[in-house]
């Protein structure tokens, strides 16, 4: 069925599918506005209601670019009358969209020294000569780079490099397992690192500011604490995964080696400019370390701050600015932060909670698992930030119902969303790993069926134990 | 028959087993060999549209345009020595492209004029078989390797097959294979009970047997049932969904050859 689907997706012009998945998502919109408002829903949750599900499918199917569906999900509460265009508008202007937009000045210039290359370099020559071990390092020049710029430029800046190496060593496609490993190492180390600070992945700050209009604080510090154990632990049991299922077919890695040091010996001297991007860029974690607790500057102030020091310094100038910050996202993401603010608002959001806690259970336990494999089911299949978006007001609205604290419940749909494992729609670093060619569709299903069980049982052993200790529940 | 083979390889996967049956071939009817490797649009596409809202224009452009790069490098450096250790000899065309599969395909065919497309099936590369509906010369879909001992050519009463024929015996002769011919009636058409009998006194062939029956269902049954390592088709129009081409090729587990 599922090729049939997808032969006919290919065989089909390209403007008869955007026909077809805009307008079945318009049908299903007045289906569900011509229905009567259900007991407990106001006719805003109702039609808000409606409006989540349009951007389900709209997110889903991509019938226009992401950036023009979270503008169309952003006014479609206006013109159905559900919200007044002053709240919608105020909720796009929340400070996480501009956290992003400094964060995405911080990458360019990351990107624009060459750091990047160096870091990336550095983890894969400690590696040494052991096939295993060059797995590990690959996940962790992914992992550590996603720390301080988002995963899917990380995993654009390394496949490059990785595969330079796998063809100097002439590994071949589909055979290696040593060449299936890195590259689908790395493309997960991008995903599972990215949890690690907010910088990682849009959904990181999308969290923020959706618990920051519900008056909960999460800082950059906060946000490390909690997700790093998930990240170290994520990151030793994939390795271990992805070793187990293709143990290396080679014994010896001189040859990548001698690429890599061959490489390193390439890259020129430090300039004061790169030195100086280096400082900047330690400037600012440092200050969305300490600040926000002696000052009332917020993360989105000092991401900002940062990129105006690196303009002003010289790092950047502005027509590369406007070449590294992809404005389509900055749009999507302001759409679907409104989306989430108008879904509490209304009441849809919690009414959702309320139907699934009558489906199910009031268990935490019970709860917080369905919460990570929804996250988990729709990050697989949509834009991980659309899944974060939607699922956001809901996780708010369980933990209320049943008593835990909503920063546990939405911290695992943030955290949840970023790991997208087994298709290569789920996320763009699992594509771009891809065509490389060294692995195929059915290598990428085998291994992220495996990684999601482990991150499962990885995110809820440490929210039971690390995060009770810590003292978030 | 068979002067210039084309072996199409795609970015993803190396056709081990084709090429193995190309050298097989070339040194059967003394054929050249044109060696292409496809770097694939759909898969640059797909990956261009699920990062195009986190990646700028000028992201995507470089990406892609180093990717490309190191596929060029990679089809100059592993692919075409793995190539020539198996054909023995240095490659007589060989190329890198860039498209959808099938179309770069048929513009190959034109540039080279080959007359034989030889692919491998893989499990998930449903969408290259488009080439079997496009192809304006014969395509030899390889899927296990091996000794051919049995020639199966099936005609339908879909179509005539006036090519096919000698076609199936002449490979079974440079195999010394078996040959056995079958003649089935598809009751999705018109039932022509005359066409088996005109066909074999044309080609003095000797019908194996007669069935009757959903084409693709029964060519699957009596290739399992009388053991053939080959099957051969002549061009069979699109009448359901999936066409006859597609059906047989992605279900059977022997070789087919598409005669056109």
């Amino acid at each position: 069925m599922y090729k049939i689907i997808v032969y006919i997706m290919h065989a089909l012009p390209k403007k008869v599918m955007r026909i077809i998945t805009l307008g079945v998502p318009l049908l299903f919109l007045i289906i569900i506005l011509l229905l009567p408002t259900p007991e407990g829903l106001t006719r805003n949750g109702h039609i808000m209601f409606g409006i989540l599900l349009f951007a389900v499918m709209i997110f889903l199917f991509r019938p226009i670019p992401l950036g023009m569906g979270g503008l169309l999900v952003l006014i479609m509460p206006v013109i159905l009358g559900a919200a007044q265009p002053s709240a919608i508008f105020r909720s796009f202007g929340n400070s996480a969209v501009f956290f992003l937009i400094g964060a995405f000045i911080i990458a360019g210039t990351v990107e624009k020294s060459g750091i990047h290359k160096r870091i990336a370099l550095w983890f894969l020559g400690i590696a040494g000569k052991n096939p295993r071990a060059f797995v590990l390092t690959t996940m962790l020049a992914g992992a550590s780079l996603s720390f301080i710029m988002p995963e899917h430029g990380v995993i654009v800046l390394i496949i490059p490099v990785i595969m330079y190496i796998l063809v100097g060593m002439k590994l071949r496609p589909r055979k290696s397992n040593v060449a299936k490993s890195v590259t689908i190492g790395a493309a997960y180390g991008c995903s599972i690192g990215s949890l690690a600070t907010p910088l990682g992945g849009a959904r990181n700050p999308l969290t923020i500011g959706f618990l920051q209009y519900n008056g909960l604080e999460v800082d950059f510090l906060n946000w490390v604490l909690l997700a790093f154990p998930i990240v170290i632990l994520s990151l030793i049991a994939v390795w271990l995964l992805l070793i187990i299922i293709w143990p290396p077919e080679i014994k010896d890695l001189s040859e990548g080696h001698r690429l890599i040091e061959e490489e390193v010996a390439k890259l020129p001297a430090l300039s004061p400019p790169s030195i100086r991007i280096i400082v900047v860029l330690f400037l600012c974690i440092g200050m969305w370390i300490f600040l926000p607790h002696f000052t009332s500057l917020d993360l989105a102030t000092i991401a900002l701050v940062s990129g105006i020091i690196i303009f002003i310094a010289g790092n950047m100038r502005w027509k590369e600015i406007e070449n590294h910050i992809p404005w389509g996202i900055v749009l999507f993401y302001g759409g679907a932060i409104s989306l989430g603010i108008q879904l509490a608002e209304s009441g849809a959001a919690s009414w959702l909670a309320d139907l699934i806690l009558k489906l199910t259970t009031h268990s935490p336990l019970i709860v917080i698992i369905i919460i990570i494999c929804l996250a988990k089911l729709l990050t697989e299949i949509m834009s991980n930030t659309a899944a974060v978006s939607i699922l956001l007001p809901i996780a708010y609205g369980i933990a209320k119902s049943i008593g835990i604290p909503p920063i546990m419940t939405c911290m695992l749909v943030g955290l949840s969303g970023g790991l997208a494992f087994m298709f290569l729609i789920s996320t763009p670093g699992n594509i771009i790993a891809y065509s490389t060619g060294y692995f195929g569709q059915r290598h990428l299903l085998k291994a992220g069926f495996y990684a999601n069980i482990i991150t499962v049982v990885v995110l809820l052993a440490v929210a039971f134990t690390f995060w009770k200790w810590i003292g978030v529940w | 028959m068979f002067e210039k083979i084309l072996i199409a390889i795609p970015m993803e996967e190396y056709p081990e087993k084709a090429i193995v049956r190309a050298r097989e071939i070339m040194d059967k009817w003394n054929s050249e060999i044109v060696i292409a490797y496809v770097i694939e649009d759909n898969i640059l596409d797909v990956a261009t549209d699920h990062s195009q809202h986190v990646l700028t224009e000028k992201g995507e452009k470089d990406w892609q345009n180093k990717i490309i790069k190191i596929h060029k490098e990679r089809a100059r450096e592993i692919v075409i020595s793995d190539a020539e250790k198996t054909f023995g000899k240095k490659i007589d065309h060989f190329t890198v492209v860039r498209g959808m599969y099938s179309d770069v395909i048929i513009d190959l065919i034109k540039k080279y004029s080959c007359d034989l497309i030889l692919i491998e099936r893989f499990p998930q590369s449903f969408i290259r078989l488009r080439i079997l509906d496009s192809s304006p010369v014969h395509v030899w879909v390889e899927r296990n390797p091996g000794n051919i001992k049995r020639v199966g050519l099936f005609c339908t009463n879909a179509n005539p097959n006036i090519k096919a024929p000698p076609v199936a015996r002449e490979i079974a002769q440079h195999y010394k294979a078996e040959f056995l011919s079958f003649f089935i009636f598809d009751p999705a058409f018109t039932m022509n009970r005359k066409l088996p009998g005109e066909i074999s006194r044309s080609h003095d062939l000797v019908w194996e047997d007669i069935l009757e029956g959903k084409a693709e269902d029964t060519i699957l049954r009596t290739v399992k049932k009388k053991n053939v390592d080959l099957i051969i088709i002549g061009r069979v129009e699109t009448y359901r969904l999936f066409s006859l081409r597609h059906t047989i090729s992605r279900k059977v587990s022997c070789n087919v050859l598409f005669i056109r």
